[in-house]
């Protein structure tokens, strides 16, 4: 019909999706750089993964659903499983060795012995990580853990449940978790 | 718990110190790479073409195979080509990395029998996959809710069901374990459900320790013990009310279903 109305509302349209998915990112950088670096441990690598996951968020974002609210679990998503794949990928598969416990003793062990959260947390699997940081870290629902990690809600529960008796295995009944 | 800081506090603590905001060089790499795409694009990655590919050359020697088998059909030859097209842009879904929406559990088939019910105590042995090695037939949360013609409560367990004991009573006063302490509940009769082997010795209950669902029959439910591997609630019902027990899988479930009074 009128194709240079058609063309300048498209480019206008363009425009005002750049800007609004540019500010909501910039929202939720700051808990994805930090997502990244717990699950790959190094912090260029986590600038990496982030902003493939950024890129590869915006060539998809008109599939995002739920408007702002699910942005940040969309996000994260992605994030998590970019920094699965640099993991899976790269030559981070060597680091499992130096990953096991310096002192040789089971994590239950290390973390009676007296050694701390912050030692117990790192000694977490990636995911497990992943999974501590959405919930006691950014305080998600345990429905947008669950979409962070692509897994059940029911799954979701039981990796956040587990995680934290290791990282406090004298962890008390209804303590923290609801 | 004053000595003690909550685990949450520690965690943010050590996720504090072993992570940093993230630079502002960052965003703004962001925001360059993104300015240099164009959005929503349908960028088809060269592991779907290939997928795609794949699939084209199987349907149409599938295709090719068959019509030989079937006997002399030249007319068939051509129809299969524009088939692979359309399949052509499927597999794109296969690669997307973004997460597959999280899947409801599954609606329990039992609800369609006919609600046959009880007044007396019931009880069943242990059922489901075996113990996990985390320690599993762990308690992991509880839940009740209203459903047409009854109220129902759930228990969900990380592994199998345990062994239960389900006990009707008149009042709604129970006694917590191991302590012995009175403890009164909403409503005037109760029922009583006792779990052996629920969990680990050491191995704590995370989820609610008490429910006001504001049902019509199930008004209140309290974790009234948590000891030895023996994990008791006191349920307080309306009235005393017949109630029917299943045990659901995937994940595994003990439900207990309160008829509404008429």
């Amino acid at each position: 019909m009128m194709p240079a109305m058609a063309e300048r509302q498209r480019s206008t349209g363009v425009a005002v999706d750049h800007a609004v998915f540019t500010s909501e990112l910039e929202a939720v950088l700051d808990p994805a750089y930090r997502l990244a670096t717990l699950m790959l441990r190094d912090h260029a690598a986590a600038e990496d993964a982030v902003q493939e996951a950024a890129i590869k968020a915006w060539r998809k974002h008109d599939q995002l659903r739920g408007g702002a609210a699910g942005f940040r679990s969309w996000f994260l998503s992605i994030v998590a499983n970019e920094c699965r794949m640099t993991r899976r990928g790269r030559w981070w598969r060597v680091l499992p060795l130096l990953e096991s416990s310096p002192s040789g003793g089971s994590p239950e062990e290390a973390v009676l012995a007296g050694s701390d959260v912050r030692e117990a947390l790192m000694r977490l699997d990636q995911r497990d990580r992943a999974a501590v940081f959405c919930f006691f870290y950014l305080d998600m629902p345990m429905e947008e853990v669950a979409r962070v990690l692509g897994v059940s809600p029911a799954a979701a529960r039981s990796r956040v449940y587990r995680a934290a008796q290791r990282l406090r295995p004298d962890l008390e009944p209804a303590e923290d978790l609801r | 718990m004053s000595h003690r800081r909550s685990l949450r506090d520690e965690i943010r603590e050590a996720i504090e110190a072993e992570t940093r905001p993230a630079h502002p060089a960052l965003a703004a790499r962001i925001r360059e790479g993104i300015e240099q795409r164009p959005a929503g694009g349908p960028r088809v990655p060269r592991l779907a073409v290939a997928i795609a590919t794949l699939v084209a050359v199987a349907v149409i020697a599938g295709l090719v195979a068959t019509s030989r088998l079937i006997g002399p059909a030249p007319a068939p030859a051509v129809t299969p080509t524009p088939a692979p097209l359309p399949t052509a842009t499927a597999p794109v879904v296969v690669v997307t990395p973004q997460a597959p929406p999280p899947t409801a559990a599954p609606a329990p088939t039992t609800s369609s029998a006919p609600f046959v019910c009880t007044t007396g105590p019931s009880s069943g042995a242990a059922s489901g996959p075996p113990i996990q090695p985390s320690g599993g037939r762990g308690i992991t949360t509880i839940r009740a809710g209203a459903q047409p013609g009854y109220d129902r409560f759930v228990m969900e367990f990380d592994g199998g069901v345990p062994e239960y004991v389900i006990s009707p009573q008149s009042g709604t006063t129970f006694a917590r374990d191991p302590t012995g302490q009175p403890v009164t509940l909403r409503g005037s009769a109760g029922l009583g459900v006792v779990l052996r082997g629920a969990k680990r010795g050491d191995v704590p209950y995370l989820g609610p320790t008490s429910l006001t669902p504001g049902l019509t029959e199930i008004q209140e439910v309290q974790l009234t013990g948590d000891f030895e591997g023996v994990v008791s609630f006191g349920i307080g019902l309306a009235r005393p009310g017949c109630y029917r027990v299943l045990t659901l899988t995937n994940p595994s479930r003990l439900v207990i279903d309160v008829v509404s009074a008429p």
